[in-house]
């Protein structure tokens, strides 16, 4: 294993990590202040607490895939691309941690008030966790593409192929800075719910505007990514 | 013609003309029919009774045109003392201790049934039994500080003992060879007491040390077995240091509390039932408010299903002096919604009433998200044995929360239906606990072939789009809004399929110029059409493309759950393997069982929400407009 594989396993779990306590931070300490009125409510609480950990699971899981098969790794080409992996589910998992905290905090706040928004505020608490699962996707596709997933050992890659993994992962993170404010809109989404439910319909076209920019940035890595043969 | 003996006092409304019209289908909201009934008054409440019992009738507000029919000013004051009434129920409720998360949860069911004359009985002696239950609780909270403060007092006694003592002795108890002292230390001098037992008599010595119930931060419980010989040397040690003797200790002096034990469960249970009947009474009082009344004669006016107008006309003929007109819906009118389907989907209008009410003259598209939903979500957490763990989880939900409400039985029943997809989808693709288990791949595996199982998820994120575009033409045509159907929502299946034509040409995947023409006709027309009829559709063309790139997540989630499973398998592969195969297989099973138990948790989780968003918003978004209000009948069913 070389730096370049080394540090790819780091910002896979170190970002997504960082993301996921935010996060966790965030919705936890509303939860406990609900829960302690409300100690029903615990059920509710813990689903928008959880949703708050994935990223750090898909962090984990990519870096277990790295660690895992990428023990013999030593040509620049591959731990560049391996770079990419890590750096796309890293970076969107902490866009995504830190916008499932705002917006999950909200909703818990909601539902708390009134358990029927559930299924509402919990659409505008999974929006930013689409984030990085658009960055898990790019990830999958590098991490295939080196022969660390799916058997057949490993491959040995070119430059293009190392480049465009780091660009593909690039444009991916960058618009999956889009999850922060994915998270502080379905906030004050969540917040207008509670005034008026029908609003769910109109505000919901609103938050996803900005998820669209998201999946663009989806859209052009797998597009760059099919243009050198990767997928 | 529906009317039987009209007492003299009774006009004609109008004449009574219906026809059974063949049911709503199953893509449709439920028929409506509306009533207008003219009834003696002293029938009224017994009317709201019967027929709340059925629970097939809405009441509307019928609009008063003249001064005669004043509302029975009596009703607002009933309806004030009911209200006092139910808000002192909820104080009671409010009240009484929490039951804990897991009873809530999976809990033991407490429906009761019960006939009208005790719900009668329960209703006229309601003050009663309000004074009796505060009056327990009263009882109960006094004996609850009581025991509190009795254990107050102990634990300030016995610091205050032990400020000048080492050992405060609660027992002591002998046996011809044993001596056993029980009693109370300071926290911080039980290792100074064990110093002071004597070299010879520590080695035969058991001391055990323990949190103290009535105080754990100040002092510890102690508890001292030696040999009978031992004891006066013991003795004669402890003495030095300054023993106390408390002798009757903590268990007498919290005695009270069992003096007079007052059944808590039997004022909840009395209380939540007393609820029950107050709510009921409530409805018939709020139904009442929509009734007009002259001196001799109640009118009221109604929603009814056409399909239960059968069921109101016998239960009238049976027992009532009435005249009945029943009307179609009129053209501005709009009729409150019922959703019919099947029994097997019918748990899905759950997610579809969370989204909004569709409207009366519109398709509703349960039918359609009961299939995608399961589909998707069996993608997504495509896993025999975490179906099954679900599968489990689900009935065990059906057992506790599906007995107590609607709404849990309802999500339990989704559960239920989307883990059996799950185990479908996991046979298919041939995951069992990610590769732990070998099985045949019946279809496709996505973590071995993520980039077919991409084409799959595109084309069913492209098959839902179309039908929702599809059901968003039929009810623009349903609502007589032809601009909109055909210049927006043909507009975009066109752009959708004429793209999609044009891409799959460059993909190679058509042959023959043909296509690429064909396709940029569709395309350019929809998109010339979408711009005329609202140049602000262009801008929405990129939401297009990102819904359907959106349905890549499905590959994405389902990957991620394949992964975490070979991690974990992983993980336990060593231990099956490691020579001795009970020991290993046992050792193994248990770390896989336990880190399924937390992939189905998470994963679950996961695939739900994502599967609800992919039809809130790119689903519900092509054709879905909440205008409707769902229908409540009056029901007094228990």
């Amino acid at each position: 294993m070389d730096v370049f594989t080394l540090i790819s396993v780091l910002s896979a779990i170190g970002f997504s990590g960082v993301g996921s306590i935010l996060g966790i931070a965030m919705t936890a300490s509303v939860s406990s202040r609900m829960v302690a009125e409300k100690p029903e409510r615990f059920g509710l609480a813990l689903v928008f607490t959880v949703l708050a950990e994935t990223p750090v699971i898909y962090g984990l899981l990519v870096s277990l895939f790295i660690i895992m098969n990428g023990s013999s790794v030593n040509d620049f080409n591959t731990s560049v691309s391996l770079l990419g992996a890590g750096l796309s589910v890293g970076l969107t998992g902490l866009f995504s941690g830190l916008g499932i905290g705002f917006a999950g905090s909200a909703a818990i706040g909601a539902v708390s008030e009134r358990d029927e928004l559930f299924g509402k505020s919990l659409i505008f608490t999974v929006l930013p966790e689409s984030i990085v699962i658009y960055g898990l996707l790019v990830s999958i596709v590098i991490i295939r593409w080196a022969g660390l997933l799916g058997g057949g050992g490993l491959h040995q890659l070119d430059s293009t192929s190392a480049y465009t993994s780091l660009v593909s992962s690039a444009v991916v993170c960058i618009t999956g800075g889009s999850g922060y404010y994915l998270g502080k809109t379905g906030a004050k989404a969540i917040s207008s719910l509670l005034k008026d439910e029908d609003s769910f319909g109109k505000s919901i076209v609103f938050v996803v505007l900005i998820e669209s920019i998201a999946i663009y940035g989806l859209l052009v890595a797998i597009l760059l990514l099919r243009g050198v043969g990767m997928l | 013609m529906g009317f039987s003996t009209p007492s003299p006092c009774l006009c004609f409304v109008e004449s009574p003309k219906y026809s059974f019209h063949p049911q709503g289908s199953m893509f449709r909201p439920a028929r409506m029919k509306k009533i207008k009934l003219l009834l003696p008054i002293e029938q009224e409440d017994r009317f709201l009774r019967e027929i709340g019992r059925l629970g097939i009738l809405q009441l509307k507000t019928v609009e008063k045109r003249s001064q005669e029919f004043n509302p029975d000013a009596n009703i607002s004051v009933e309806k004030s003392n009911l209200l006092n009434l139910v808000k002192r129920c909820d104080t009671i409720l409010s009240r009484l201790p929490k039951e804990g998360i897991i009873v809530q949860l999976i809990g033991k069911s407490d429906r009761i049934k019960l006939p009208e004359e005790e719900e009668d009985e329960i209703y006229n002696n309601a003050r009663k039994i309000l004074d009796d239950a505060e009056d327990k609780l009263n009882k109960w909270e006094k004996l609850k500080a009581l025991k509190l403060s009795s254990r107050k007092q102990l634990s300030l006694r016995i610091s205050s003992l032990l400020k000048e003592n080492l050992l405060v002795l609660r027992s002591i108890r002998r046996t011809d060879y044993l001596v056993i002292l029980e009693g109370w230390v300071k926290t911080g001098n039980a290792d100074k007491l064990i110093e002071t037992i004597p070299e010879p008599v520590k080695s035969e010595c058991l001391i055990s040390l323990e949190e103290s119930r009535i105080s754990e931060r100040e002092f510890l419980k102690i508890r001292l077995a030696t040999l009978g010989q031992n004891y006066p040397i013991l003795e004669e040690a402890l003495s030095k240091h300054g023993v106390a003797s408390f002798l009757g200790g903590e268990g007498e002096s919290l005695k009270t509390e069992e003096i007079e034990d007052i059944d808590i469960n039997l004022v909840r249970r009395q209380a939540t039932l007393l609820k029950k009947v107050l709510l009921k009474r409530l409805e018939v009082l709020k139904a009442k408010e929509d009734i007009v009344r002259t001196g001799s004669s109640a009118y009221l006016e109604g929603w009814v299903k056409e399909k239960d107008l059968e069921k109101l006309v016998s239960t009238l003929k049976k027992n009532f002096t009435y005249e009945l007109s029943v009307e179609e819906p009129e053209e501005r009118e709009e009729p409150p919604v019922a959703l019919e389907n099947p029994p097997i989907i019918r748990s899905f209008e759950t997610i579809t009433l969370m989204f909004g009410t569709p409207g009366y003259r519109q398709i509703d598209p349960t039918p359609f998200l009961s299939l995608t939903y399961a589909i998707f979500f069996g993608l997504m957490f495509a896993d025999v044995f975490d179906g099954i763990l679900l599968l489990a989880f689900s009935i065990l939900l059906y057992r506790g929360l599906g007995s107590r409400s609607l709404e849990g039985k309802r999500l339990s029943e989704i559960l239920i239906t989307i883990s059996v997809s799950s185990i479908i989808f996991g046979f298919l693709t041939g995951e069992f606990m990610g590769d732990a288990v070998k099985i045949p791949v019946l279809w496709f595996n996505g973590f071995e072939d993520p980039m077919y199982f991409l084409q799959i998820a595109i084309l069913l994120g492209v098959i839902q789009l179309t039908a929702g575009l599809a059901i968003g033409f039929v009810n623009e045509l349903l609502l007589k809004k032809f601009r909109n159907a055909f210049g927006e929502k043909l507009a975009w299946l066109m752009l959708l399929h004429g793209s999609i034509i044009i891409l799959l040409y460059y993909s190679y995947f058509l042959n023959g110029d043909f296509y690429l023409y064909f396709g940029s006709a569709i395309a350019v027309s929809g998109l010339i059409l979408l711009t005329i009829v609202n140049p602000r559709n262009l801008m929405e063309v990129t939401r297009l493309v990102s819904n359907v790139v959106s349905y890549a997540r499905i590959v994405a989630i389902n990957i991620s759950h394949a992964g975490i499973s070979r991690a974990f398998a992983l993980l336990a592969s060593p231990l099956i393997y490691c020579g001795n195969p009970i020991a290993g297989l046992l050792a193994g099973g248990t770390i896989l069982l336990v880190t399924h138990f937390f992939i189905v948790f998470i994963e679950s989780f996961i695939a739900f929400a994502h599967s609800l968003r992919l039809h809130f918003v790119e689903f519900f978004s092509k054709f879905f407009e909440p205008t409707g209000n769902v229908f409540k009948p009056l029901s007094l069913a228990w």
